[in-house]
Order: structure tokens, then C-alpha cells, then sequence
């Protein structure tokens, strides 16, 4: 059967790319976590400015500096202050990327780079949102420095969920599901609405009249 | 298109949000998530006597290694982004039962080679354990998600396609010449 085995062949091809940009983005993970490290700063600062101060990179280990100071240390001597910094692996948030670069490459080659580079940026927010999250869930409820009510700390709660369980791995599909519609189109053979021509339905069995019968023949 | 993103997110925040209550944790989570143990117990059984399980661990009979299935591992949040995904899209709802079954049952079975594959992989080396488990397996699930959602549309479009040939089929008549 023809049809099912395209998406056979498709699915094939994404693993294969799957694993060579695997490879790409562990051995260049240092380089890959630049633009999430300054971007989770500014967004850290910009939204938390009462206690958020700066990010540190450590490998792939993204820490937050705050001015949250922690009580009641076990051992500390008088005039002792420690402050808390929650630290984030962000490979965590980052392991969707592989998937998409392969779902990009298996689907199509027109404006290739083009696409990579706006898929990457696109992934962005949801890497940085995710961590956000992380931080605040470890100083808020887990270090209780935040006077937090229970929405609020139910809130911090389900984000952290959704954004570290969900969004790591969906994000890349719905990207490149926004990307490559007409693509998805054609291999499920949905009615493309894009009127270009390229992926147009096959004709129906309906019969034509005459001379669009005629044109019809001349296309196909 | 937005329209489908829009009631797909919608939908699996409603799913999302109404897992994580105490009551469907305890009375299907949790049991699901122990079940998992025991099946890739069972199966592992027969070709592997050192294996063992109880409650959602699976563990070595010589008490060597063991691997804890925890939320993220039991497959229950890629069978929510696809349940939303199937049923944010237009179809009979037949049609999405189905789906959903089905695909609830592909999802299932990788997991359960992902459950399997980390057990003999964190024996066998950690460093490559930590890397499977936290970073491939989750990316390989979501792709399994898509490929079955991608293959229930279609199976969708050849039926859509085979009822529109049936009901255009007519008999020859002299109004036609």
C-alpha cells in the first residue's frame, strides 16, 4: 500500500536526522545554551526584580543570583548570611531542539537555514519559560522565600509541570507544525488551502464538463 | 489552523490540569504507573529470572540496580497531547474513539520499550542511562505522538475519500449524452 508507507518513509528520515542532530547539539550544548542564558536573564530580571540579579552559566547549569536570603543555616556563624541560587540543567528544556532540526531537515529543502534559525529562535521562549519556572518553583515553594498564597504557589506548580514535562518535547512539533503545513498536507493528503497550486487536491470522480476536461488533461 | 492549535492547547491544559488532582492520581496514575513495572516485568521474565518488580520500581533480583517509573515515564502526558490532539481536530467522533484507543495503545508500547531499554542501559553504563533517559527517549516518544496522529489523519482522509467515491458513483442514464 502506497500511502500509509510515505509517512513510513518520513518517520525513517526524522530518526535518522534525529540522531545526527543529537550528536550536534550535545557536542555544541555549550554554544546552543548562549542565546538561553542571556535571554533567561533579561527575562529573570525584568519580571522578578525584586530578588533576581543575574545569571551565571556553568556547563549547561544556568544559576540565578538572587538577594533572597537563606534562614536559619545549620552551623553558621554569627554575622553568616547565605543567599539562594537555584540552578537549572538547561539541557532539561533544551533536548526538543535535536527533534526539530530533524523534523525540518526530513520535510524540506527550500530556505533550509532560513527555516533552522527561525525555528531555533522560535523554540526559545518556551526553553526560557520553563526555566523561569524551575527557578521560581525552587525559591518559592521549595525554599519557601516567597510569601506565596496557595494559588499563586498552585499556579507556580502546574507551569513548572507543563513546561517541564510538556513543552520540552511538543514545542518542536507544533513549531514545525506551523512551519511545514502545507508539507503535513500533502503527507496526510488534506485539503491544502494554500491556493499556489503546488500540493492541489486530486481531481475528484465527479464528471466535468467538456472543456475543463480538456484543461484538466493539459495540467496533470 | 489556529483555530485547531487554539482548542488543542485548551484541551490539554483542561487534561493536564485535571491529572494532576489527588483523586486521579491515586485511583488511576499511580496504579497505572505501577502496572508498568509489573508488565515490562512479565515480559522481561521469561528471557531474564533476575528481574523483578514491585510497586512502580523495577528492580534486579540480586538488588543491583533498579529504576523508579515517576510521572514523566509513564507515558500518560504523551497520551494527552495526543488525545488533544486527535479530538481538537474535525472528525466523527467514532473516528476519534478510535484514535484515541489506538493510539493510547502505540504510545503505551514504546514506553514500555523505553521502560525496558533504560533498565538493561543504566546496568550497562550511567552516563548513557542519564542521557537516554532525561534527553532521547522523551524526544522519541513525542515523535511516535506525531507519527500516529499524522497516520490516524490519514487513514481519516482514504475513508473521508472512499465515502465521497461511493456516493458519486451513479448508474448510466440517457440524460448524460
Amino acid at each position: 500500500m502506497r500511502r500509509p508507507a510515505e509517512i513510513t518513509r518520513f518517520a525513517l528520515k526524522v530518526l535518522a536526522w534525529f540522531i545526527f542532530w543529537t550528536v550536534v547539539w550535545y557536542e555544541a550544548r555549550y554554544l546552543l545554551i548562549l542565546p538561553t542564558h542571556l535571554l533567561s536573564g533579561l527575562v529573570a530580571t525584568y519580571l522578578l526584580p525584586a530578588w533576581a540579579e543575574a545569571v551565571v552559566q556553568h556547563g549547561t547549569i544556568l544559576t540565578l543570583n538572587t538577594s533572597l536570603q537563606v534562614q536559619h543555616i545549620a552551623g553558621a556563624k554569627p554575622g553568616q548570611i547565605a543567599l539562594l541560587t537555584p540552578a537549572v540543567n538547561s539541557m532539561l528544556y533544551a533536548y526538543g531542539w535535536p527533534l526539530l532540526m530533524a523534523l525540518i531537515t526530513a520535510s524540506t529543502r527550500r530556505w533550509l537555514i532560513a527555516k533552522m534559525l527561525l525555528a531555533t529562535l522560535m523554540l526559545l521562549p518556551f526553553e526560557v519559560t520553563g526555566i523561569t519556572f524551575d527557578w521560581v518553583k525552587q525559591v518559592g515553594i521549595e525554599a519557601g522565600a516567597l510569601e506565596l498564597n496557595p494559588l499563586q504557589a498552585n499556579l507556580i506548580a502546574v507551569g513548572y509541570q507543563m513546561f517541564y514535562l510538556i513543552f520540552p518535547a511538543l514545542a518542536p512539533v507544533l513549531i514545525w507544525l506551523a512551519m511545514e503545513r502545507r508539507f503535513v498536507a500533502t503527507l496526510t493528503r488534506l485539503p491544502d488551502t494554500d491556493t499556489s497550486g503546488d500540493n492541489q487536491q486530486k481531481p475528484s470522480n465527479e464528471p466535468l464538463p467538456a472543456d475543463c476536461a480538456r484543461q484538466n488533461e493539459t495540467n496533470t | 489552523m489556529i483555530g485547531f492549535f487554539v482548542k488543542f492547547l485548551l484541551l490539554l491544559a483542561a487534561l493536564f490540569t485535571l491529572e494532576l488532582f489527588k483523586p486521579v492520581q491515586a485511583h488511576l496514575i499511580m496504579p497505572w504507573t505501577d502496572s508498568l513495572a509489573t508488565i515490562s516485568t512479565a515480559i522481561l521474565s521469561p528471557f531474564d529470572g533476575n528481574v523483578a518488580s514491585y510497586g512502580n520500581v523495577m528492580v534486579t533480583r540480586t538488588g543491583s540496580f533498579g529504576v523508579s517509573i515517576m510521572p514523566g515515564c509513564n507515558g500518560v502526558e504523551a497520551c494527552l497531547i495526543l488525545i488533544s490532539a486527535i479530538w481538537a481536530f474535525p472528525a466523527p467522533w467514532k473516528a476519534k474513539l478510535w484514535g484515541t484507543l489506538i493510539g493510547i495503545a502505540a504510545i503505551q508500547g514504546l514506553n514500555i520499550v523505553r521502560i525496558i531499554s533504560l533498565f538493561y542501559l543504566g546496568q550497562w553504563d550511567q552516563k548513557w542511562f542519564e542521557f537516554a533517559h532525561l534527553y532521547l527517549w522523551q524526544a522519541l516518544i513525542m515523535l511516535d505522538v506525531l507519527i500516529t496522529w499524522l497516520i490516524w489523519i490519514q487513514y481519516l482522509q482514504r475513508r473521508t475519500r472512499k465515502e465521497e467515491a461511493r456516493r458519486t458513483q451513479e448508474p448510466p442514464h440517457a440524460a448524460s449524452r
